[in-house]
């Protein structure tokens, strides 16, 4: 199952993770930090005037391009490949891998590097293109650090590796690539830009994915603070980058409205440090850039939430801003997620684009407390789409603990007839069943001796 | 899967036939549109100057006059040479012929191959002008063409851009309209676009941020007030 | 002013005597108060556990009962937040839908009816207390009801508001969460009344009963000293 990362069931994995304090705390300071920043360049950046009118023009950019999906497609396709490129469209995550596998075969090519990108995590790419005995390198430094320690899945959107501390990598580097410098992150990063510098220079394919791709120039836009997807995109000869097929913009208007508010919302910058915006067809002459450029976009699970409650769950732009103010994340980290996408938006995207049943705890992982859906830069209304989860679980596939059925039955019945509603002691005695959950880790407050009800007619009786 | 199959899925998982054509809503009166656009030069050049060093690039505000010398100044504070340059007939405008006689100094030339990439990739140094430059991010956008390689901006050590003033332009709002009016409606955009604000760093290791991680280590931007 | 008490089920049943401060304050103030006895529970615990068909069961009477009210006041920013949500439950039943929004629209937590409608922040309470206040999230995030407390709060004679950090975090409540990913719901607590420690707050103050309830039932069970009180409860204090 691709989307999946390994592990036993959620509730394990939580309990694991509520020991990790190591990580809780990495995962509590890496939240507040990015979450700082993404306030001081919204809604406290002055300058910046009304973050809500920003929030509104995004989601009104996301809304018009997916309700537009197949036209913005079809003109992104003709328009690239009216420059020379290659489009490929994907249905599944095995059309996806098998047509990357066959370009990188006919390219008899063997030395791969990749810039940070979910959806090729999302159809197991890496691992397609190594079982074929290419070397395929991550170099995002996070990614790296990950893949160095042998494929650890990320456990965040835009900071992969946040639950690692600097002296893990020491040791991590010292084993895997014999590194000797000390855990410095100036040292290591020097590091990796020599041993990956090499690796640039000498690969046969570059593989992005693609933050938005502009549908009328045919063009694909790559955010980085690094850098890595423009090396990434100008040394090797063959490019291919891979979109989920929800990720374009109509025109380069809609682009700058969606790269403020993802360069903003993801790392609080009013830009990320290189935006390239890369369209086919290098110029004649020219000694860098790539001679052949393929576009991959991929459906995989995305058209189940067209036409249905789920549908504006495609404006996501992968910020991870909802993440950055979850609390449930915050506790249990990314990997207790067991999915590839975590927190809030991950809850709701994994039973989507994941046919695991494991997912399906993931919507009940959340307390409705509304910060993502705060946070999220256009719009998303996160917290009602884990409650529109939770509905479909309970009501459309009556996936259920039967005691919970009956007490809901119960309370149904009882709500529905006022005097029976009183008779029965309300929504508290009736929550009854639940109580041993509750007092394993909190006290229960006895129930006052006479009910508000009880008291306030008592004392109209007594004329007031 | 056939894109015409594809696209008849999309189309009818949104409930309706294949779309032929769309009306884009007006975004007349968006906060885009607004944001600084009717700053002053002269408080541009201070927004892009303020926003250059939140991204930990130096800015040198100079004038065509000074302009040699503070190049000279700023490549030799960034370990002398050997330096790449973009070819571009401006620096004889601006008085910088001279520089690039100098010892150590190679102007980008795409008919050396692979051979002009290894001269970037061992330079401590590439110089190139800002095709545009956005004040709100600190940002210089270059526009790809032969002899001013997408890696010149890159490989080297540090990076140094020249920018004329009258191309500082408010936000990426006005770079995108350049782009519209400049290319889309003539012979199409450029292969690569890049819009580059400062280092390149990582905040990858417990969130601490570096600088120099594929990219440059350092950067200067000399914004030339007369230009 | 004749303003209708929605009193919520945990206040009904475990908080009577918040119900009995809500009303004293209310009194006080000019408002005659009733309480409609067709009120039953806002639904809440069904919808978000996703049992939308009996969470309508608990709706619809609910707007019967309230159907003649001018005011409709809750002390909770949660339940209060969950009427202005009625609309959405029912989809394709335009006569519903109508009731709903007329409920809404008169529908206010009680520090926002004090504020909004009654325009009064000094309702010259008094409590001696160095406190930390907890914002709820469905009441700030939902309703869209941030100050109204805060402005209350300022003027009560002899309170001491100190901050507390992160407080916009979820305290772990939300309903059925709390028994259902009870150890997730724990630790959200647990750091939530380590800030409050920090703060060194000996009342944490809310307007919402299944906060506060969660919050005082896990810093008993810890053994902590601080004191939790609603806000009808402090601002009712003479």
């Amino acid at each position: 199952m691709p989307m999946k990362i390994e592990g036993g069931p959620f509730k394990a994995r939580v309990e694991e993770a509520l020991h990790n304090d190591f990580m809780r705390g990495a995962v509590r300071r890496a939240q507040d930090g990015l979450r700082g920043r993404k306030l001081a360049a919204t809604n406290e950046d002055r300058d910046f005037e009304d973050w809500e009118a920003w929030r509104q023009a995004g989601e009104a950019v996301r809304r018009h391009t997916i309700e537009n999906l197949d036209y913005y497609l079809e003109q992104l396709s003709e328009n690239v490949e009216a420059r020379g490129g290659h489009v490929f469209f994907a249905a599944t995550a095995e059309e996806a891998t098998a047509y990357i596998r066959q370009v990188v075969k006919a390219k008899d090519a063997k030395r791969i590097i990749k810039s940070k990108s979910m959806v090729t995590e999302e159809i197991s790419l890496n691992a397609a293109l190594e079982a074929d005995g290419c070397e395929v390198v991550e170099t995002d430094l996070g990614e790296y650090i990950l893949q160095l320690d042998d494929h650890e899945p990320p456990s965040h959107l835009v900071a992969p590796a946040v639950h690692k501390n600097q002296a893990q990598i020491r040791e991590l580097y010292a084993k895997k690539i014999g590194y000797t410098a000390t855990e410095k992150p100036e040292e290591i990063t020097a590091h990796t830009r020599k041993v990956l510098r090499e690796t640039f220079l000498h690969a046969d394919i570059g593989i992005t994915g693609c933050n938005f791709a502009v549908a009328e120039t045919g063009t694909v836009t790559l955010l980085t603070n690094e850098g890595n997807a423009d090396l990434a995109t100008s040394l090797p000869k063959t490019q291919i980058s891979v979109m989920g097929m929800e990720r374009l913009v109509p025109t380069w208007e809609d682009l700058d409205i969606l790269v403020s508010l993802l360069s903003r919302s993801a790392v609080g910058q009013r830009l990320a440090t290189y935006v390239t915006a890369l369209t086919p067809g290098r110029e004649e002459g020219s000694v860098d850039g790539p001679e052949d450029f393929h576009l991959v976009i991929v459906d995989a699970g995305r058209s189940k939430a067209l036409g249905t409650e789920f549908q504006d769950v495609l404006h996501c732009i992968r910020c991870g801003a909802c993440i950055n103010v979850c609390p449930v994340y915050r506790h249990i980290g990314g990997h207790a997620y067991g999915s590839i996408y975590q927190g809030p938006i991950g809850a709701v995207l994994s039973p989507i684009l994941g046919d695991s049943d494991a997912f399906k705890t993931l919507p009940f992982a959340s307390s409705l407390c509304g910060a993502c859906t705060e946070a999220c830069p256009v719009g998303i209304p996160l917290h009602e789409q884990l409650v529109a989860h939770r509905r479909a679980i309970v009501e459309d596939h009556g996936e259920a603990p039967w005691f919970e059925k009956l007490a809901m039955r119960g309370f149904g019945a009882a709500a529905a007839k006022p005097e029976r509603f009183a008779r029965a002691g309300g929504t508290v005695r009736l929550a009854k069943p639940l109580a041993r959950a509750w007092t394993a880790e909190r006290e229960f407050p006895a129930p006052a001796r006479t009910t508000f009800r009880k008291w306030f007619e008592e004392r109209k009786g007594a004329g007031r | 899967m056939e894109r015409e199959r594809f696209l008849a899925r999309v189309a009818a998982g949104l409930g309706r036939e294949r779309r032929r054509e769309a009306e884009r809503p007006d975004w007349r009166g968006q906060p885009h549109q607004r944001l600084y656009a009717d700053e002053s030069a002269e408080a541009l050049g201070d927004l892009f100057e303020e926003q250059c060093r939140f991204m930990k690039t130096e800015v040198k505000r100079t004038s065509r006059a000074e302009l040699a010398e503070v190049l000279e100044s700023t490549a030799a504070e960034y370990g002398g040479g050997p330096v790449v340059v973009s070819d571009d007939e401006r620096y004889e405008a601006y008085g910088l012929g001279g520089f690039l006689q100098r010892e150590g100094v190679s102007v980008w030339d795409d008919a050396k191959g692979r051979g002009m990439i290894e001269l970037a990739e061992r330079a401590k140094v590439g110089v190139s002008f800002a095709d545009l430059a956005l004040a709100e991010s600190g940002t210089v956008v270059v526009f790809s063409r032969p002899g001013n390689g997408r890696t010149l901006h890159m490989l080297p050590e540090n990076y140094i851009a020249i920018i004329p003033k009258g191309r500082l332009v408010p936000r990426f709002s006005q770079a995108s309209r350049y782009i519209q009016e400049n290319f889309i409606r003539k012979n199409g955009v450029p292969s690569c676009v890049k819009f580059i604000s400062g280092p390149s760093n990582s905040a990858d290791i417990e969130l601490k941020s570096v600088v120099g991680v594929h990219g440059p280590v350092r950067a200067a931007f000399l914004l030339v007030e007369d230009a | 002013m004749k303003v209708s008490l929605f009193i919520t089920c945990l206040c009904d049943v475990i908080y009577p005597d918040v119900g009995k401060d809500v009303v004293e304050v209310l009194e006080r103030l000019g408002c005659e108060v009733d309480f409609p006895a067709g009120q039953t529970c806002c639904g809440q615990p069904a919808y978000n556990s996703g049992y939308r068909r009996e969470a309508v069961k608990a709706a619809k009477p609910m707007i019967e009962a309230f159907a003649d009210s001018d005011y409709v006041v809750a002390p909770s920013g949660s339940c209060a937040a969950v009427i202005h949500e009625y609309e959405k439950w029912f989809p394709g039943e335009p006569v519903w839908q109508a009731k709903a929004r007329q409920l809404a629209a008169k529908t206010y937590e009680f520090t926002q009816f004090l504020v909004d409608v009654l325009k009064v922040t000094d309702i010259g309470a008094r409590y001696k207390a160095r406190a930390a206040y907890h914002t709820s999230c469905h009441m700030t995030r939902l309703l869209g009801v941030k100050e109204a407390p805060l402005k209350l709060l300022e003027h009560v004679e002899g309170l001491e508001l100190v901050p507390i950090s992160n407080a916009y975090d979820c305290c772990g409540f939300g309903g059925t969460f709390a028994v259902k990913m009870a150890a997730i719901s724990t630790a959200m607590a647990d750091e939530k009344i380590s800030h409050v420690e920090a703060a060194k707050a000996d009342v944490l103050i809310g307007s919402d009963g299944g906060c506060l309830m969660h919050l005082k039932g896990r810093i008993d069970r810890l053994g902590q000293p601080v004191e939790v009180k609603h806000i009808a409860q402090v601002l009712n204090g003479r």
